[in-house]
């Protein structure tokens, strides 16, 4: 293996040895040092991602592609990785998050370059794990419902998806996803099996149950798995899935009925929360539907909007639910004046919710104009209608809970925040309100990945 | 190879998982899983295929549902349980037995026999070039899933020292 393969590989290596270091140390080290090295080695593998920003592709195994769509989505599942770090708390006494963090982490670099069914399956179930394991650390009655629907819920998607691929397998003969494109029925079945293994991953209507118990039950660092880390690297596999176009006619159309339900759906019932997180995790349903939307409109900006949403969304809602971490299970009236008592939480949870309402200066509104202009390019009008009518709603209730931020002082003093926490938060501002007013360089970035 | 073998002995197997999905009780509905296992594996073996009915009847059939059973053993102690699981068990091995039964009478009689297929045999040195060469990032990517597992059950086991 040449040193240039080699290190093709090493972002995915020294993700998977993050894990390992947070494992071994968790028992005997205290639980800041276990975060530490983590993070270091994840931070590691994302300076090796950076530096490989405009190598040739070298791909030592064909299980794995190499090309500019699995470097983006690696380098922002491993940003997104960085970020939960920062704010994922020894639950319960367990020292374990750090390591469970890396580890999905981990199973989203994997399936940003799978071009194999078997790296398919494998990083999504690592991540899913990781993510049930998460959930599942504080060892309280909410924390056990939210892992215990996940865990359902991603058993029957795993169950699913596999009998996808065999279909996949026996209609094309091969495992490889670029070659399942077109084909009869069977190819149609296996198509429509795997997409439904990947909506529940992605929380599509109607695979989405588990998400508003992830959100609400769990702790905040698996829900950000969920919102986050997980939603880039499906993202990313849907995008190469939907190049391969698989089962012909019935991939787009699977897409559009369940991410079309999802946005509607997701806003209508978010609408109605008076959570913050139970909202969030509503709504993060409804962006998921955006996403498939896009993707089943297809159109040469498909790709790039889907890139730049994602990279609009994830500071996003990483830093609402680092605040939201921080403050506890937390209603609408609870956030009142939280500019007031904490303006760099307050700062942060305001823009974060303005950017996932599509306003600017943030990066939220070009990725809405990105997705309104690829579904328009694609001439998909009723699609382009559906996520309207989604992002009209969502104007509402993101508004509210941004209001009520900015509304005058009272009730307890805001929360603490650690250093990590504080620095995770302004990288997401500067992630959030650089790319709102200077977009050029994502927007380049996003381009040159989507590219095949 | 044979097809009326495998098709025979894949009949049996979706018609013991079939029981096994409609059996009230958890013990019974093991052992006809065990059985669809068997099955399954003698299907392999009739496929040409000995590796993958090997490791068939060795992991899923051998391994995973020994540990089922265990679990299952282990959550239900006592002597009370103990009784009322020997009355369940009573009656419970025929349907599984005379599947794996009939999913091995072919071959008994000499009926099946992969005659007319190459012998699909694979090597260890074949099976050490697949997993370390082609598909090594596979491979690692499964111990990465058991890191995931084993991570998530050492957390959890450990004794409940907040209000449990």
């Amino acid at each position: 293996m040449s040193g240039a393969e080699f290190l093709s590989l090493a972002p995915l290596a020294l993700t998977g040895l993050a894990g390992i270091a947070g494992m071994a140390l968790a028992p005997v080290a205290p639980a800041r040092a276990v975060r530490g090295v983590t993070a270091a080695l994840v931070a590691l593998a994302l300076v090796v991602a950076l530096s490989r920003a405009g190598a040739e592709p070298a791909a030592p195994y064909a299980l794995m592609v190499d090309d500019g769509l699995a470097r983006f989505g690696t380098v922002l599942a491993l940003l997104a990785g960085l970020g939960v770090l920062a704010f994922a708390r020894a639950e319960g006494g367990a020292r374990e998050a750090p390591a469970l963090v890396a580890v999905a982490t981990a199973g989203a670099v994997a399936l940003a370059g799978a071009a194999h069914a078997a790296v398919l399956f494998l990083g999504l179930e690592i991540t899913t794990l990781a993510m049930i394991a998460l959930a599942v650390l504080p060892r309280t009655a909410e924390a056990a419902e939210a892992g215990y629907k996940l865990f359902l819920m991603a058993g029957a998607g795993a169950a699913a998806l596999l009998l996808g691929l065999a279909f996949g397998f026996a209609d094309s003969g091969s495992l490889m996803l670029d070659a399942w494109a077109g084909g009869g029925p069977v190819a149609a079945v296996g198509a429509a099996l795997v997409l439904a293994g990947l909506a529940f991953k992605f929380s599509l209507v109607p695979f989405h149950m588990w998400t508003p118990d992830l959100f609400s039950g769990a702790p905040a660092s698996a829900a950000a798995m969920a919102g986050a880390v997980s939603k880039v690297a499906v993202g990313i596999a849907l995008l190469r899935l939907t190049e391969a176009a698989p089962g012909g006619a019935a991939w787009p159309l699977g897409l559009a009925l369940a991410g079309g339900a999802a946005a509607i759906l997701g806003n209508l019932v978010a609408l109605r929360q008076e959570s913050l997180s139970r909202m969030l995790g509503y709504s993060t349903i409804a962006h998921s539907g955006y996403l498939a939307l896009v993707l089943a409109a297809g159109g040469g900006l498909a790709g790039e909007a889907l890139l730049v949403y994602l990279a609009a969304y994830v500071p996003a809602i990483l830093a609402a639910l680092c605040v939201a971490a921080a403050l506890g299970p937390v209603t609408r009236d609870d956030l009142r004046g939280l500019v007031h008592r904490q303006p760099l939480a307050g700062a942060a949870m305001a823009l974060a919710l303005l950017s996932m309402a599509g306003l600017p200066p943030t990066a939220g509104f070009i990725g809405k104009v990105y997705l309104f202009s690829a579904l328009a390019a694609a001439e998909a009008w009723a699609l382009l209608g559906v996520a309207a009518l989604g992002a009209a709603l969502a104007f509402v209730y993101y508004l509210r809970f941004a209001v009520a931020a900015f509304a005058s002082a009272e009730g307890a003093p805001g929360p603490t925040l650690g250093w990590p926490a504080r620095a995770a938060l302004v990288v997401a501002l500067a992630a959030l309100v650089g790319p709102g007013l200077y977009p050029e360089p994502l927007i380049a970035l996003a381009s040159a990945a989507a590219l095949p | 190879m044979s097809w009326g073998l495998a098709i025979w002995a894949s009949a049996l197997a979706l018609a013991a998982a079939a029981l096994a999905v409609t059996r009230d009780s958890v013990v019974h509905a093991l052992l006809l899983l065990l059985a669809a296992l068997v099955a399954l594996g003698v299907a392999f073996f009739a496929l040409a295929s000995p590796f993958a009915g090997a490791i068939q009847l060795l992991i899923y059939a051998g391994a995973v549902v020994a540990v089922f059973v265990f679990v299952i053993m282990t959550v239900e102690a006592g002597p009370e349980a103990r009784a009322r699981e020997r009355a369940l068990l009573s009656g419970a091995w025929r349907w599984p037995a005379v599947v794996a039964v009939l999913a091995f009478l072919p071959m008994l009689v000499g009926l099946g026999g992969t005659a007319d297929g190459t012998p699909g045999g694979v090597g260890a040195a074949d099976l050490g070039l697949l997993m370390f060469g082609e598909w090594a990032v596979a491979t690692e990517l499964v111990s990465l899933l058991l890191i995931a597992g084993m991570i998530g059950v050492r957390a959890l086991s450990r004794k409940g020292r907040d209000g449990e």
